[in-house]
């Protein structure tokens, strides 16, 4: 299958004026996501999932890598073509509230994808946002209303109803249901579910939460202070994980079934300092597992087979699966 | 904008303001036919026998000023200076202003730094000095001394509004519209500038006020609008010595001045919330 998206050997790196030097947010990322798939990128507050999905879309300049659209390499074109392409691929935002213009009636924040790419006279996108209000939920009379004006699961749906109403093929969502309340949050993602099946999309799912993420996403994959630390198919991560700050993550779900209740990992300490990554696997402060090769070399990704599945890849960048060194 | 401006004149101040504006400009623009008097002329009947002006009386409604003319007739003809001066140097000042705000808060970098530099050194110049130099080069008219004072006004406009620009431009919608393929121009027009909308119909309005005050000063000095053409600035200025014995000399064109800048204030403020859907209806 030709992947909707690549990303290959990606980096960004952010300049702190003065001291300290510079912090390397996204650090040789490569991945694939298969059409009508969804990823799921998992990590802490400052693993650099945000700025990932940020360089997807190009709305940052990679340092160095390329991103790869339908075949099309992303940073080759010129701002007007990239303009052109971000009707194929969408951003869903964590603060709907923000991230919606507060000056902007519904009417006008959903014609505006279709008045920016020229889509349609003024009747047939009056009649396509009559279609994306009611695929959403949203009733017409909430057309002249303004954000503010509204729930946070309603304003959530006003940025979705945003995003695909230039029917993109790509949808990446960058925490949108974490400012949410629980009880709204599986709604907004059912709704995201409906969508994916109804207009063939394709999602990133960025999310702090891997019990979101557990509900939707195919693949996942882990993020660790600027690098994907293991990725594999949802069912392998969260059944088999590799790596211990997957297996740190993951204990930290909370189970209902207390047959099944894990034995709670807890890393010691914050995530470190990016400007002055640890030496080695930059994960070897806080690993339970640590081995005094981790302070010292970086692991290289390992492609782990998976018994009995098909196409079952799982990456996991960790010393305690180098060949030769198990066990 | 149409219901905006209906749901404008519902409110009490707002509908005041509007009224005294349009007062004070019909005074303008009809100065020939509602004032009694030719406003420059000297009445040999004008001045106290001791040559000091006189009281308001039902001949001279407000009186005469320290040249025998009458205070009412100036005042009308005044408020056409005034309201010039008022509208087109304040204009004027914000239209720069804000462009090289926008400007320098947009680019940033070099450019932005550039611009925000020279800014500051405008600051930093004596307002007051500059307009002297200014109006000697040229000659005064009522367009130049217009112009002078927007030279000198736009200063304090640019820092606001580059300011606003900054952080408006890191707000997460501004990002959000361009994840759609927003162009530059689009978010320039369509986002940025509605948000700058209250800062700037503030300092149009605020402007007001010290632009017709420091028009006054000008007079003053001499480099203003020339005599014996009024303006409110100047009829004030004219008349300071009187203050003691004709207080109305001064007070009236205070009033006046006060009236226009009180107006245009409100009204501008009653348009920021109307202009807000989050503000609007409240108070």
């Amino acid at each position: 299958m030709i992947p909707l998206l690549s990303v290959r050997d990606i980096v960004k790196t952010f300049g702190t004026k003065g001291k300290g030097g510079d912090v390397r947010a996204v650090n040789h990322v490569s991945l694939d996501v298969q059409p009508g798939q969804t990823l799921g990128v998992v990590g802490e507050s400052g693993s650099g999932k945000s700025t990932l999905g940020r360089l997807m879309l190009r709305l940052l300049e990679p340092t160095s890598g390329s991103i790869i659209f339908n075949g099309t390499t992303l940073s080759d074109l010129g701002t007007k073509d990239v303009r052109r392409h971000r009707r194929q691929m969408q951003m869903i935002f964590q603060d709907p509230l923000a991230s919606l213009d507060p000056r902007m009636s519904v009417r006008k924040l959903i014609t505006e994808p279709l008045i920016i790419h020229r889509i349609g006279d003024k009747q047939e996108q009056s009649a396509k946002v009559h279609d994306i209000m009611d695929r959403v939920g949203l009733s017409i009379d909430a057309l002249d209303r303004f954000p503010h004006e509204f729930s946070g699961g309603q304003r959530q749906r006003i940025s979705i109803a945003r995003a695909i109403i230039t029917m993109p093929q790509l949808i990446i969502a960058d925490e949108p249901v974490s400012s949410l309340d629980v009880s709204i949050q599986s709604q907004i993602l059912n709704l995201l579910l409906d969508l994916r099946r109804d207009l063939n999309l394709t999602y990133v799912f960025i999310s702090h939460d891997l019990a979101v993420v557990q509900h939707l996403a195919d693949t996942v994959a882990v993020m660790h202070l600027g690098e994907v630390v293991e990725m594999a198919s949802a069912s392998e991560i969260f059944n088999n994980p590799k790596h211990p700050y997957t297996q740190a993550l993951i204990s930290a779900v909370p189970q209902i079934d207390l047959d099944l209740r894990r034995e709670r990992i807890v890393l010691r300490g914050d995530i470190p300092n990016p400007q002055k990554p640890p030496t080695g696997c930059h994960f070897h402060p806080r690993c339970p597992q640590a081995m005094s090769i981790c302070s010292q070399e970086a692991p290289t990704p390992l492609l782990l087979e998976v018994p009995g599945v098909a196409l079952g890849v799982h990456t996991v960048t960790c010393h305690l699966y180098t060949p030769g060194r198990e066990e | 904008m149409n219901s905006t401006l209906r749901r404008l004149l519902h409110r009490k101040l707002a509908l005041g303001s509007v009224l005294v504006i349009l007062l004070i400009t019909s005074a303008a623009l009809f100065a020939p036919e509602i004032a009694p008097y030719n406003p420059n002329e000297q009445f040999m009947n004008g001045l106290s026998p001791l040559g000091s002006p006189l009281a308001p009386s039902s001949h001279y409604l407000l009186g005469t000023d320290l040249l025998g003319r009458d205070l009412l007739s100036r005042l009308i003809y005044g408020a056409r200076t005034s309201l010039i001066i008022g509208i087109l140097a304040n204009g004027v000042a914000v239209l720069i202003g804000t462009f090289l705000g926008v400007l320098a808060g947009f680019l940033r970098g070099p450019t932005g730094s550039a611009i925000m530099r020279f800014t500051d050194l405008m600051m930093a110049f004596p307002a007051l000095l500059l307009a002297i130099t200014l109006a000697s080069i040229f000659s005064p008219s009522l367009l130049i001394v217009a112009l002078v004072i927007a030279m000198v006004n736009w200063v304090q406009i640019a820092r606001v509004i580059y300011t606003q620009t900054i952080s408006i431009s890191e707000r997460e919608f501004i990002e959000a519209t361009r994840s759609l393929g927003a162009s530059t121009p689009r978010i320039l027009l369509k986002h940025l500038l509605p948000h700058l909308l209250p800062t700037i119909l503030v300092w149009a309005t605020l402007g007001i006020a010290t632009t017709v005050l420091l028009e006054a000063t000008l007079s003053f000095l001499g480099i203003g609008v020339r005599p014996p053409t009024p303006s409110w600035g100047n009829i004030i200025f004219e008349n300071q010595s009187y203050f003691a014995t004709a207080p109305w000399l001064v007070f009236l064109p205070g009033v006046a001045i006060v009236m226009l800048a009180l107006a245009f204030n409100l009204l501008g403020d009653a348009l920021r919330d109307e202009l807000d859907p989050t503000q609007r209806g409240r108070s």
